[in-house]
């Protein structure tokens, strides 16, 4: 019985057993966890909150029926939408207790006994309540009409300069700025163009990609703006002055009240004489974390806040604390170092607004930070931040939001392939053009007569020949690939021959076997209307055509019987002395009977590692893997070690291997041998016994393998290859 | 979790009815995926949690260009949850029917429960349930390649536990 077959006919009794999952019962089920949602200590007060808005918040559920996408428009709606003011003395802080914490380890801090209500307006983003007031005495530029693309963000008040940063889908904004420093136009004046813009004389200037701005200068104060060049004509043709209170949001302000306290680190745990306090507040749609404006969306459901560091007291490390904020539901987030230290961290609940909001710390070594301010070293950190919809996002450094894999993989918790790349600069994982292979063909011809397809079938080409010792001498493997690449729907083309008579009885449930005369010889068909195999008799042994019927059909009328030599390339044999060591575990303390040795033998296009099916070093991946045994371990001990064995492209300096256990092993890919243009690893990976077996319980044993080139460059991010 | 209801539909088109389309539609293909990784058990489960999610989320999921892949991401999630909660408790596929003509051995099911979860989901959609290379690698986000590489290692490793030649 033809093992696809089988699969088959396994799937389709699996469909009639199970029962289709209708509408109906998909949105009783939503029901149902809404139910137990809510039956959580956690969330009842979450309830009553909800009544206490729904009661007496018409200004509250004004803004939450806004979706999170809407123009909000800064002009029009005056003085419909008081400030909502809410004293931060009443703000529960969410504090990060110190005790039995590991440096790398910050907890959830639990906030179901705050007294103010966290709202639940459905949308993505964000917040709901501005804790920023008007101010009167203001007045603020604002467009006329928005060009077509364009959205209103927020306004901030730095200092002297005012600000109204609009926003377009691409992520591309233009900022309105009034107060900027008068010399920006003196230093722009030699390149700049004198435009009438409503009626108004502006200096225009513009770089190659169209990026710039038209400027002027009112009353001493230099009115610019700023962005895309051609949208901003048309901004600054019809600018009007409004004042303050005619912004539907109030301003983020330098000079504000500081934001409620939303998170709490004491100061023994974050490394400085007083408590790390991470504080924010928002405009109803935008939160400051750590002084920088943040939006979270559905596309980007996490933001860096900011980030800063001191000096511990053994002046050997550096302790730093790393801010962000989240979307309601993400997390929790595991992040690690370069180095390999790694810790998990979930956002947490501020009790007063809809975001979440997070930190962490960790120890950099002194040494380390040093190297990487005096610009020796381009990265400092990696943090790779898994989400609890599986999506996985490798940063270089926080507070850059440099997202290293964005561009190239899609993200869980928004749509797959949604995701722009944060700033473009770094090209997606993959995509470097990939060098080439140099293999060196180790295998000798021997003596051998091979039957051969006298023309090998349209649509296929040589794979591998393979000599396979069994107990009456060698089988011959002749294996055809579709020409057409690894998605092709056609199954590969063998013609083997095996000494003796134990191959041509097809297993005892099969269907019956049908003798067909081919090419004027008696052969025998095992398989479907489509795909199965024809064998027949010969003197030494039984020849085997397989693979899709009229492709085998056509092969097996017109085979040849030729000298080994004749092959289009070596055969692979299971002789030590044809294969090369190219590497060696080292460093692993065990008794347990495991490989530590690789060696390999090559026809000059697939390489095959340690006498199993040879495999073919693909274009488009930087690395191959070859295998994971089952685990070994020591009699009575919890955890064992499996070996793991595969190739990588040339360029490739070093292989990270995530453990269960969060600790990431690092590979060197060498070819002792000299003989091979590409690398080859051996890895020693611990793992946990317990909860291993058929249970599945561990999804895989290898959470992910990051390769590097010899720059630390992420060449690619492999999840879950065992 | 909030208590979110969805806020938007197709215009002129109830909202129950958009999402009794897109399960009709989307149902078959997020089961057999789920199956494939977790069994008919876990893998239905699974799937009626997933598209419990969707529903929750409806404004969202209605509007994605590859609902699918977003969904099997949810479902996946869920299966493996379950599975820990069953410790010692194997990845559950079909026996042949007692007395009737067996159209696979016995021995498959436990055979696939030995896999690892992406080997027995791409064995069982690419050779089971027949997706295309494409489809399976759209859905479990990895490149064709990948999947092509997965299902010769899983066929290889089936066919030892087997002991089938082909």
């Amino acid at each position: 019985m033809i093992l696809e077959d089988q699969l088959r006919a396994l799937a389709e009794a699996a469909a009639v057993e199970q029962r289709p999952v209708t509408a109906p019962e998909a949105m009783e089920r939503a029901d149902e966890l809404d139910v137990v949602q809510f039956a959580a200590p956690h969330h009842r007060w979450l309830v009553a909150a909800s009544i206490v808005l729904l009661a007496g918040g018409l200004v509250v559920l004004l803004a939450w029926d806004r979706a999170p996408d809407d123009p909000i428009p800064v002009v029009s709606l005056p003085e419909t939408n008081p400030p909502t003011t809410i004293p931060t003395t009443t703000i529960p802080t969410t504090t990060i207790p110190t005790t039995a914490l590991p440096a790398t380890t910050v907890p959830t801090g639990d906030s179901s006994d705050a007294s103010v209500p966290l709202a639940s307006d459905g949308s993505e983003a964000l917040v709901n309540e501005p804790t920023l007031d008007y101010r009167d005495g203001f007045d603020w530029w604002v467009p006329g009409d928005l060009p077509d693309g364009w959205r209103y963000g927020y306004a901030a008040h730095d200092g002297e300069v005012q600000t109204v940063r609009l926003l377009a889908d691409d992520r591309t904004t233009i900022d309105i700025q009034s107060g900027a420093d008068g010399a920006t136009i003196d230093d722009l004046a030699a390149d700049a163009v004198t435009e009438e813009l409503g009626g108004v004389p502006w200096q225009v200037v513009q770089d190659d990609d169209g990026i710039g701005g038209a400027m002027r200068v009112i009353d001493g104060r230099l009115l610019a703006v700023l962005g895309p060049v051609e949208p901003a004509r048309a901004v600054a043709a019809g600018l009007e002055l409004v004042p303050e209170r005619a912004l539907v949001r109030p301003p983020f302000r330098a000079d504000a009240e500081p934001g409620p306290v939303v998170l709490t680190i004491p100061a023994a745990e974050s490394g400085g004489e007083e408590p790390f306090e991470l504080r924010a507040h928002t405009d109803g749609l935008f939160t400051t974390v750590g002084g920088d404006i943040k939006r979270v969306s559905a596309e980007d459901p996490l933001a860096f806040g900011d980030y800063a560091y001191a000096r511990t007291g053994e002046a050997d490390s550096y302790r730093v604390v790393v801010t962000g904020v989240a979307l309601d539901g993400v997390g929790p987030i595991s992040f690690g170092l370069q180095a390999g230290d790694t810790a998990e961290v979930t956002p947490s609940d501020s009790a007063r607004f809809a975001e979440d909001f997070y930190a962490f710390v960790i120890d950099v070594p002194a040494s380390v930070l040093d190297e990487y301010e005096r610009g020796g070293l381009q990265r400092l950190t990696r943090w790779t931040f898994t989400f609890v919809d599986g999506e996985q996002r490798v940063y270089d450094e926080p507070g850059s939001q440099n997202c290293v894999n964005c561009g190239a993989r899609p993200v869980g918790p928004s749509e797959p392939g949604s995701t722009t790349p944060d700033d473009g600069y770094l090209e997606p994982i993959g995509t470097a053009d990939p060098p080439p292979l140099e293999f060196e063909p180790t295998n000798v011809y021997g003596d051998d007569m091979w039957w051969v397809p006298s023309v090998v079938p349209d649509g296929y080409e040589f794979a591998y020949a393979l000599l396979d010792p069994a107990d009456e001498g060698d089988g011959h493997h002749l294996v055809y690939l579709p020409a057409d690449g690894p998605g092709s729907r056609r199954g590969m083309l063998e013609v083997a021959h095996h000494p003796g008579t134990g191959h041509v009885d097809p297993p005892p449930d099969a269907p019956a076997p049908s003798d067909e005369v081919v090419g004027g010889v008696a052969w025998m068909w095992t398989g479907d209307a489509s795909y199965g195999s024809f064998s027949r008799r010969t003197n030494g042994g039984t020849l085997t055509v397989s693979g899709e019927r009229d492709v085998a059909l056509v092969v097996a009328r017109d085979l040849d019987r030729v000298p080994e030599a004749q092959l289009e390339r070596p055969p692979f044999r299971s002789d030590s002395s044809k294969s090369l060591l190219v590497t060696e575990l080292s460093g692993v303390a065990t008794s347990a009977d495991i490989a530590r040795e690789l060696r390999v033998s090559t026809d000059g296009v697939a390489v095959q590692v340690d006498g199993r099916v040879p495999q073919q070093v693909r274009l488009d991946d930087w690395v191959t893997f070859d295998r994971a045994t089952s685990p070994s371990s020591e009699p009575g001990a919890d955890t064992g070690v499996i070996i793991v064995s595969g190739m990588t492209r040339p360029g490739v300096a070093t292989l990270e291997f995530e453990q269960l256990d969060g600790q990431v092993i690092t590979v060197v890919p060498e070819d002792r041998s000299g003989r091979f243009g590409i690398g080859f690893f051996l890895a020693a990976i611990d793992t946990p016994l317990d909860g291993l077996g058929n249970d599945g319980t561990y999804a895989s044993l290898v959470p992910s393998v990051t390769a590097r080139a010899a720059d630390g460059e992420i060449l690619a991010v492999i999840s879950e290859p065992f | 979790m909030r208590n979110v209801r969805p806020s938007r539909a197709p215009v002129g088109e109830p909202l129950e009815h958009g999402f009794t389309t897109f399960v009709e539609r989307h149902e078959r293909p997020l089961r057999e995926a789920l199956t494939a990784a977790f069994g008919v058990d876990v893998g239905r489960d699974a799937t009626a949690d997933a598209l419990a999610h969707a529903w929750e989320r409806w404004d969202r999921v209605a509007d994605m260009e590859n609902p699918i892949g977003y969904l099997y991401v949810v479902g996946r999630n869920r299966g493996r949850r379950a599975l820990q909660q069953r410790r010692g408790s194997p990845v559950r596929y079909p026996l042949p029917v007692a007395g009737a003509t067996p159209e696979f051995e016995p021995a498959l099911a436990g055979a696939l429960a030995q896999l690892s979860e992406r080997e027995r989901s791409v064995v069982l959609l690419v050779h089971g349930f027949q997706w295309t290379m494409s489809e399976v690698a759209e859905t479990l986000d990895v490149s064709k390649s990948t999947v092509q590489s997965y299902a010769e290692r899983a066929i290889a490793k089936l066919r030892h536990e087997m002991r089938v030649e082909r």
